[in-house]
């Protein structure tokens, strides 16, 4: 289960996850994203309510990262020391700019 | 430890993999693997997934096992279509995510495919007995054992079983090892060498730290064989430099064998690397070209790893049944003289790390008790557990968290180390080497030494750190330094009890000497390394 929230404000998109960030449920984000995409500058996705994320939640942040690098920026925040663990194992810690 | 085994046919949606990847954590949960382990691995198989849904569908079903398999876990997914490995080194989607994931803990996934149908196994070792159990197991129940046999009425029933059941066992345990040194040898150095090439792909700092490795790990061995003579002078010492020119030269020209088979007949140590290495930079430079051949040959490395496992896991059972003999057979000195040869190699290694510790405290201006501090909790995770894989996690934290090493430096560099940069495992080689020689009495010259240090360091830094693989050098080196076979027993003992020590210690040998090298690189957070503790 994944509850995505998403605020607009000019060009800067802050979208917030809460739930299970899964297999099941990225499908779900990744259609969120790509439909907001256009003209943000800013993207910051808060992480502080995400309980877990597996390896195709790590796919949608990648091609958000991917996304974002073409038009502005993005960062994630507020990642529990769960998220944190996941993104340290898997490299992503190096990738993301996290805060 | 109890695992259920698990089967399921289920397509590659979203909902089943995430169930999957679910039972593939209970398991290892089962299995008691640290956290981070754990992540990497499902992560890891996941990705597996992701990647064949993406190749073949959602609608594709995927034949799923997690069950034990030879003393393993065994994970695996079976495909059925066109020829696919989801694993391999082209895929990199998530910037070869997967491998880096598995290597970092010593696992290489197989792939095959056969008969239309591609099917993708991880082994994981399950773990073995705990240290201590194995010690008390080994030693206790083998001194019980010979106090049984030696309470057996004199006669018909002792000499029965020591002719029909402890000396046969003797013999066949004996040629057990022998016969799986030569190969198990020859596959890992040929291993090492076409890993080398990959180390050095990486520019010029890796092969100077290779380089710095393998200098390092000579000159301690060198100071710890002359230390342990000041101990153990070998009564049979010729020390003309007649024989012991003589003795250099004959291993110089004996290293050239005469056909292929016979160094593995033979466990000819010095031959079996000149031809691995020969091998190796041969298939090296082919390149792209043998890729068949080169994963052919890691496979076969593998095989070779889970048979030295395989040892090491039966060791404690073959010690209790050969030290009883020994008992039997009246060789009790057998116990006493070995714990000083224990005791020693300890002192060693514990003086050369404390050399260590405070030499690097000097240079970098860090109180060497902060520094300890900060290096001894994977150390004492890794001797409580016996297992390297399980300090792993907390070993990595430990070097960008508290030693304040860059990342990517410490992901590249540590596993490396660990496979290479073990001196504080040929300290206790060489100690026990003089030790052996000194109790069989081996007839010893200068250059006898000289080729104990030398085989010890090259050994070492060709085996990774397995279970079994200390085992097998020895042997190795039993053959070539003339040492008789009676002092296999002996080998084992100071193996089980040493090696548990030792293992960790190399551990934190490294991460002293990865803070001196990302210093000499820049990639060194001096002012994270003079800080307190992040963690308790």
């Amino acid at each position: 289960m994944l509850n995505i929230t998403k605020n607009l404000d000019a060009g800067a998109l802050n979208v917030a996850l809460e739930g299970r960030l899964d297999t099941t449920t990225a499908p779900e984000l990744e259609e969120s994203l790509k439909e907001s995409f256009e003209g943000v500058q800013d993207l910051t996705i808060d992480l502080e309510k995400l309980e877990y994320i597996s390896s195709a939640g790590l796919r949608v942040l990648l091609f958000a990262q991917k996304t974002m690098n073409k038009q502005g920026t993005m960062k994630v925040v507020k990642a529990s020391d769960t998220i944190m663990e996941i993104f340290e194992v898997t490299g992503f810690s190096d990738i993301l700019t996290i805060e | 430890m109890r695992i259920d085994p698990y089967h399921q046919s289920f397509p590659l949606t979203g909902k089943a993999i995430d169930v999957f990847s679910l039972q593939i954590d209970k398991a290892l949960t089962d299995i008691e693997m640290e956290r981070e382990n754990r992540l990497r691995i499902r992560l890891s198989m996941e990705e597996a997934l992701l990647r064949m849904r993406d190749r073949f569908g959602d609608d594709q079903e995927v034949e799923a096992s997690i069950e034990k398999h030879f003393g393993r876990l065994a994970i695996q997914v079976k495909l059925e279509g066109e020829v696919y490995n989801p694993l391999s080194e082209e895929e990199t989607d998530l910037e070869d995510m997967c491998s880096a994931l598995l290597t970092t803990l010593g696992i290489s996934p197989q792939y095959i495919y056969d008969g239309r149908i591609n099917i993708l196994r991880v082994q994981i070792p399950l773990p073995g007995m705990r240290p201590l159990f194995k010690i008390v197991v080994s030693i206790l129940g083998g001194v019980i054992l010979g106090l049984l046999f030696k309470a057996l009425p004199d006669g018909g029933v002792v000499s029965y079983v020591e002719r029909e059941i402890l000396s046969p066992f003797y013999d066949l345990w004996g040629r057990i090892l022998n016969l799986v040194c030569g190969p198990i040898i020859f596959l890992i150095i040929i291993t090492a060498t076409l890993n080398g090439q990959k180390i050095s792909d990486y520019g010029g700092d890796n092969r100077r730290i290779l380089a710095r490795y393998f200098f390092l790990s000579m000159l301690i061995t060198g100071i710890a064989m002359i230390l342990t003579l000041f101990i153990y002078p070998t009564p049979a010492m010729i020390w003309s430099a007649e024989h012991s020119s003589d003795g250099l030269f004959r291993f110089i020209m004996e290293m050239i064998p005469d056909d292929f088979v016979s160094p593995f007949l033979e466990s000819n140590t010095p031959q079996l690397f000149l031809m691995a290495v020969v091998i190796g930079g041969a298939i090296n430079a082919m390149d792209t070209h043998v890729k068949n051949l080169t994963r052919i040959i890691r496979q076969a490395n593998d095989v070779g790893l889970r048979v030295a496992e395989w040892v090491s896991r039966f060791s404690p059972f073959a010690i209790s049944i050969l030290l009883g003999y020994e008992i039997l057979m009246g060789r009790t000195f057998i116990l006493f003289g070995l714990w000083s040869c224990i005791l020693i190699a300890l002192l060693l290694s514990v003086m050369f790390m404390g050399v260590r510790l405070l030499l690097l405290a000097k240079a970098q201006n860090v109180s060497p008790r902060l520094l300890l501090k900060k290096v001894w909790k994977p150390f004492a995770i890794a001797v409580s557990t016996g297992s390297l894989d399980a300090s792993y996690g907390q070993l990595e934290r430990s070097c960008i968290r508290e030693l304040g090493l860059q990342k990517n430096f410490t992901k590249i560099s540590l596993p490396n180390g660990m496979i290479i940069y073990m001196p504080v495992s040929e300290i206790g080689t060489v100690a026990f080497m003089v030790f052996v020689a000194t109790r069989y009495n081996v007839v010893t010259t200068p250059s006898w030494f000289l080729i104990a240090a030398v085989l010890s360091v090259m050994l070492f830094v060709a085996t990774p750190p397995v279970p079994g693989a200390n085992l097998i050098a020895f042997i190795a080196l039993f053959h070539q330094l003339q040492i008789p076979q009676e002092a296999l027993i002996d080998a084992m003992i100071f193996d089980i009890i040493f090696g548990l020590f030792a293992n960790a210690a190399n551990q934190m040998m490294l991460q002293l000497e990865m803070v001196s090298i990302a210093d000499r690189m820049g990639l060194l957070d001096k002012k994270l390394l003079a800080g307190e503790m992040k963690s308790t």
